[in-house]
């Protein structure tokens, strides 16, 4: 493997690591979207790139204005491998323009796709779950907790990203992508999600059933003891299930479930079958 | 209690700060997706009202409502950030419970959608701008309009946010010493299982197959039926996804354990 010539320096890679990870979204509207941070980005390191040669700054800022979306925050390899290129390129390497705009295009999509599931979708629900769990009765710890582990974590893993791009280009692409061991921490990231999120359904939703029978003085039928007997929370468990069949099998909205919900409420505070 | 002019506008200034397209808390990872959560938002906010535990109480719920959310580029979502920093200073202030203040989450998430679209229209001013800046070779003007240009997105985050709480706040605290009990009963079984919207959200993501929604009973057996708490149910979730982990690693490994 031959060394390609570069212009690339730590110094340059943590200037532009924090440049994207603060500005990406600044000015996102839905006809460019994050273009606007990489013109930024490179914009701020056109003297490092091409030293007093006006020219080729406006040339370099000029192929970042077109569209650019992906999740910012683990896509942030993408701006990377980018930056990498744009590196051997000002130190003279043939670098085509369309290859810089064809790889930001490929990877843009995946990395959009797999950020979004893995960290809202995934990491952040699961830390927030728990962080409820400890803020329970108002205590602050679990506030605390998810800041502390969610920058710990996240800091460093943006930081390898894009300095990963950076240094391998486009086949650092691969790393993420292509790794089979990524499909198995998702899944088992799922497993403790899906059983943190069981036990905060069941901690925290209320769904009473307010009915009971009562003659002379004596409560012959309390539907509630009765049903919660049978196992416990079964309403709000069933409650939990009927809400994730609207949504996920019915393709129901959110908008659509809470109309639901507030009928159910008035329906069932009449009725008496409900109670606060 | 009473909101003062000087606490609205931190709370305000607060919620601009930790919108999702704002870059001055040091972007969206510190901002957006970490003192942006309501839990997070909620110890802040119980910092500048002075009530550090009732307003942990009321994000908690909030939070749990929009546990689920993903917002995907491009798409209009519920705007949490607004009624993040709407209906926690409003239930604090007047002494809401969480199933109320969780259903006026709701309500101002839904109704402040109407700002998407301006917004972005708004947004586009800066951004041709910064085209027009390059076109003209005005290089380090054209670097710096992602800086300035942000403050398109203050004007909609801090003025609505600001009104809402300071001329909010009497408004909400007649309605709650105003409300019949019957009203009260009814928000209050309204807003009593709302989480499981959110969960709901997070359930369509997480379950690949119907046998998944095994390991959410689990969990909610574990609490319902042994009445675990919750550092000991994500200990029972660790193992047996490190269980998990194991065999589809020998799976993939062709089978050889």
């Amino acid at each position: 493997m031959t060394q390609k010539n570069t212009k690339l320096t730590p110094a340059l890679m943590r200037k532009s690591y924090l440049n994207w990870m603060m500005y990406n979204l600044s000015l996102y509207q839905p006809e460019t979207m994050q273009a606007p941070a990489l013109v930024k980005m490179f914009g701020d390191i056109r003297e490092d790139l091409y030293p007093g040669d006006a020219e080729k700054q406006k040339d370099l800022m000029n192929r970042h204005l077109p569209f650019f979306n992906t999740e910012p925050f683990l896509g942030c390899i993408i701006p990377g491998i980018v930056l990498g290129m744009e590196a051997e390129k000002a130190a003279g390497e043939d670098v085509p323009d369309d290859l810089i705009t064809a790889i930001k295009s490929a990877l843009m999509g995946p990395f959009a796709g797999i950020g979004d599931a893995l960290l809202p979708g995934t990491f952040i629900p699961i830390l927030l779950a728990i962080a409820c769990g400890l803020s329970q009765n108002g205590s602050v710890v679990g506030a605390i907790f998810y800041m502390v582990v969610f920058l710990g974590v996240m800091i460093p893993v943006t930081y390898f990203l894009f300095t990963k791009g950076c240094e391998l280009g486009a086949n650092a692409a691969e790393l993420v992508l292509g790794n089979d061991i990524k499909d198995d921490i998702i899944n088992a990231l799922n497993i403790v999600g899906l059983v943190v999120v069981g036990c905060i359904a069941c901690s925290y939703a209320r769904f009473q059933i307010g009915f009971t029978y009562v003659k002379d003085g004596v409560t012959l039928v309390d539907l509630n003891a009765l049903i919660n007997g049978v196992w416990p929370k079964l309403p709000v468990y069933l409650m939990a299930m009927f809400t994730y069949w609207l949504m996920a099998k019915k393709n129901w909205g959110t908008m659509k479930v809470i109309g639901l919900y507030l009928i159910i409420a008035i329906v069932g505070y009449f009725t008496g079958f409900l109670a606060p | 209690m009473q909101i003062s002019l000087i606490q609205a506008v931190l709370i305000a200034l607060l919620g601009y700060l930790t919108y999702i397209h704002v870059p001055f808390l040091g972007g969206g990872l510190v901002g957006w997706y970490c003192i942006g959560r309501p839990l997070v938002s909620a110890m802040f906010i119980g910092i500048i009202l002075g009530n550090v535990t009732k307003a942990m109480e009321l994000g908690v719920y909030v939070q749990l409502i929009f546990i689920g959310l993903v917002t995907p580029g491009g798409s209009i979502a519920p705007d949490m950030n607004l009624a993040t920093y709407v209906a926690i200073p409003l239930g604090v202030a007047a002494n809401m419970d969480g199933a109320a203040t969780g259903a006026l989450s709701v309500v101002v998430a839904n109704v402040a959608n109407v700002m998407a679209t301006p917004c972005y229209a708004a947004t586009m001013i800066p951004v041709n701008i910064q085209k027009k800046l390059v076109a003209d070779g005005k290089l380090a003007q054209a670097a710096a309009v992602p800086v300035w240009g942000n403050f398109v997105k203050f004007l909609f985050r801090f003025i609505p946010t600001f009104l809402c709480i300071y001329f909010g706040q009497t408004g909400i605290d007649w309605i709650v010493t105003n409300s019949p009990q019957w009203l009260i009963d009814i928000m209050t079984i309204f807003g009593n299982p709302m989480c499981l919207v959110g969960f709901a959200i997070l359930l369509k993501l997480m379950v690949k197959k119907p046998t998944d929604l095994l390991y959410f009973t689990f969990g909610f057996a574990l609490v319902g039926a042994l009445g675990l708490d919750m550092i000991t149910v994500l200990i029972f979730g660790l193992v047996i996804a490190l269980i998990e982990f194991k065999v589809g690693r020998a799976a993939k490994k062709g089978g050889a354990m």
